[in-house]
């Protein structure tokens, strides 16, 4: 091992409130299990060092993103109103919405440091900021929020075509905008991107799947006289965005790698690694139910846009017809998208009860703990969904750009062939189904000493995992349809 | 303690969910009673979607209707790409892409849009000040208390 390589030590270790059981005899062993071990510092690369601590950075390219989301903003409000020739409605659907996953997972929550909304929230919080503390109620149930907004804008997806509507997609944006500002201005930071931003949902928790992750070195931060400034911020260097204190970080979920506490910590102690994709599950010390609410619900999510672009979609519409007589699309598809967000909740649930049966803890313990066991293969099936779009649709992107510029071409949209794209598709999944194998034998090997226990526990998530990733590639093996 | 707040969490989480569903539901009854753009539906009553007033992208690609393509909009790039003829691709939704751009209301949604932001701002900004008058006057009275000593 060379020098660079730290191993986090056993002062970030404390008892886990979710796993807080005094009659459980794995207890001890736990509380005392080392931290995610870091990798190579990249930060020793004076290249790489110069540009985190630029001052230039991220807004360079943030400044350019924020011009690209206006000309979307302007195009998807005052375009053409046909999303197929419409510039905003490629690049915000088919380049940028599929590209986020893969952002996720290569670079965790880089997305989030550059995002325009983020520099709305900055500039208004200069100009008119009020800067009063996050409401109580944020902290304790944001998350709660996240997952009712992700799931209420898929709904309102279908049932008002927000995505295949320019129109829609615009006012979607403005009222983005909108939170944003009205967040912007009254509280400190980026209050939306942390505890309301539905996007920051999702970007949290792929984020732990992702390659970089960013730690501060506990050794040093022990000996640090500067009064937290890699939170606080300096009179150079704006705070920590996310309220994430760099010392006792455990998780990159709120850490969008802006390098604020790179640039004002004082003593060199924040370190920027690349590690295995979703490594950081395998040590998770604190789950949380929201959370792995969260990795089912958008395992549903993708469930229902994949059975959506199918051809069964339609027979099964007819069926609901057929036995209810209700004819009003809203009101089906309302009761199709609830049993489909609700299917991997459920399952999850029921693993989570088998489990429990045999591994002491509750229900609740095993639902949050294993469902980020789901993760790894919820980003491989949602990034191989998007997959299609970006690359059966992806010329759109220039069509509909070059026509902005009087350049009209007409073609194929597909940047490569269905066959590739399903190879492509079917190489992910089973990416991602053996990320998630292998996180829930990680999980439970770190959890419990007892080889009892960990079968009683490795037995139905394992089967739990197989029947959502067969279910998945299910639904990839037939056609899919375009959107562009 | 913990399991309570769990539990409490939930609870408000589907309370707020089921409470927005049925909001967001009844609006969208009470604004489309009719299912006729309904994919996969057999619709007798004929009726053209209620958010595609005009015929003007559509009625190209019905069958019999071979017309000459006069004031039509471009076709996509290729026929493979159009979202309405891809099998589970009708989704009701897909009809609004039929919309004109002068039949979206862009004045009053950017009015209210600009509206609403303006009064967020000059309230924000009305705090800072107060909030800054404040601080202020408290360091003077410090300032004050110091001195008298």
């Amino acid at each position: 091992m060379s020098q660079d390589v730290q191993i986090r030590t056993r002062d970030n270790a404390r008892s886990d409130p979710a796993t807080d059981t005094t009659t459980d005899p794995d207890d001890a062993q736990f509380a005392l299990l080392a931290g995610e071990p870091l990798g190579r510092d990249l930060l020793k690369n004076r290249f790489v060092s110069a540009v985190m601590r630029s001052r230039w950075y991220p807004g360079i390219f943030q400044i350019p993103i924020a011009a690209v989301f206006g000309l979307v903003g302007y195009q998807l409000l005052a375009g053409p109103s046909k999303a197929h020739e419409n510039a905003g409605t490629a690049l915000m659907w088919v380049l940028w919405w599929p590209a986020l996953p893969l952002v996720y997972v290569l670079f965790g929550r880089f997305w989030c440091a550059v995002c325009p909304f983020a520099a709305i929230s900055d500039f208004v919080q200069k100009l008119v900021g009020a800067n009063r503390p996050v409401p109580a109620f944020l902290k304790k149930y944001g998350i709660w929020v996240i997952d009712a907004t992700f799931l209420a804008i898929t709904w309102a997806d279908h049932v008002f075509g927000i995505v295949e509507s320019p129109w829609g997609s615009g006012i979607l944006l403005l009222l983005l905008t909108f939170s944003v500002i009205v967040s912007g201005a009254f509280f400190q930071r980026r209050t939306f991107c942390r505890y309301l931003c539905f996007l920051g949902g999702l970007s949290a928790n792929y984020s732990r799947t992702g390659m970089l992750t960013l730690r501060a070195k506990p050794d040093v931060c022990a000996t640090c006289k500067s009064k937290a400034a890699c939170f606080n911020g300096t009179a150079t260097t704006a705070p920590c965005p996310l309220f994430t204190f760099a010392r006792t970080m455990e998780d990159s979920a709120n850490c969008n790698l802006c390098a604020n506490c790179i640039k004002s910590c004082p003593n060199d102690a924040i370190t920027l690694t690349v590690r295995k994709p979703s490594k950081e599950l395998w040590f998770l010390r604190n789950p949380k139910v929201e959370e792995s609410f969260l990795a089912m619900a958008i395992m549903g999510i993708v469930i229902i846009q994949n059975v959506t672009m199918l051809k069964v979609w339609d027979d099964m519409l007819a069926v609901v017809e057929r036995t209810t007589g209700i004819t009003n699309y809203p009101v089906i598809f309302t009761a199709l998208f609830a049993v489909g967000v609700s299917l991997p909740v459920a399952l999850l649930a029921l693993a989570a009860k088998f489990a429990a049966r045999g591994n002491i803890e509750s229900t609740m313990k095993n639902f949050a703990r294993f469902g980020y066991a789901l993760i790894p293969l919820d980003v491989a099936a949602h990034v191989a969904h998007n997959l299609f779009h970006l690359l059966a649709e992806g010329k759109s992107v220039f069509y509909t750009v070059a026509a902005l510029f009087g350049q009209h071409q007409d073609g194929s949209t597909a940047l490569v062939g269905n066959g590739t794209i399903q190879v492509l598709q079917f190489s992910i999944l089973a990416l991602g189904l053996a990320g998630s194998l292998y996180t829930a034998y990680r999980i439970t090997n770190r959890r419990y000493i007892t080889p009892a226990r960990r079968r009683a526990t490795l037995v139905p998530f394992t089967v739990l995992i197989v029947v959502l990733g067969a279910l998945n590639v299910a639904m990839f093996l037939f056609p899919m349809g375009n959107r562009m | 303690m913990a399991r309570i707040t769990r539990k409490r969490r939930i609870v408000i989480f589907a309370v707020v969910l089921a409470v927005a569903g049925a909001l967001i539901g009844v609006m969208v009854l009470a604004s489309r009673p009719a299912s006729s753009d309904m994919p996969g539906m057999d619709m007798s009553g004929t009726q053209m979607p209620q958010s595609s007033p005009t015929p003007t992208t559509k009625s190209a690609d019905m069958p019999g209707m071979d017309m000459p393509a006069t004031d039509m909009p471009k076709s996509p790039p290729t026929p493979t790409t159009k979202s309405g003829e891809m099998p589970g691709m009708d989704m009701p939704g897909s009809s609004k892409t039929t919309e004109l751009a002068q039949d979206r209301p862009l004045a009053p949604v950017l009015g209210t849009f600009g509206g609403g932001t303006a009064v967020v701002l000059l309230t924000a900004g009305m705090l800072r000040r107060k909030d800054r008058a404040a601080s202020q006057a408290k360091e003077a009275a410090r300032a004050a208390r110091r001195t008298q000593k």
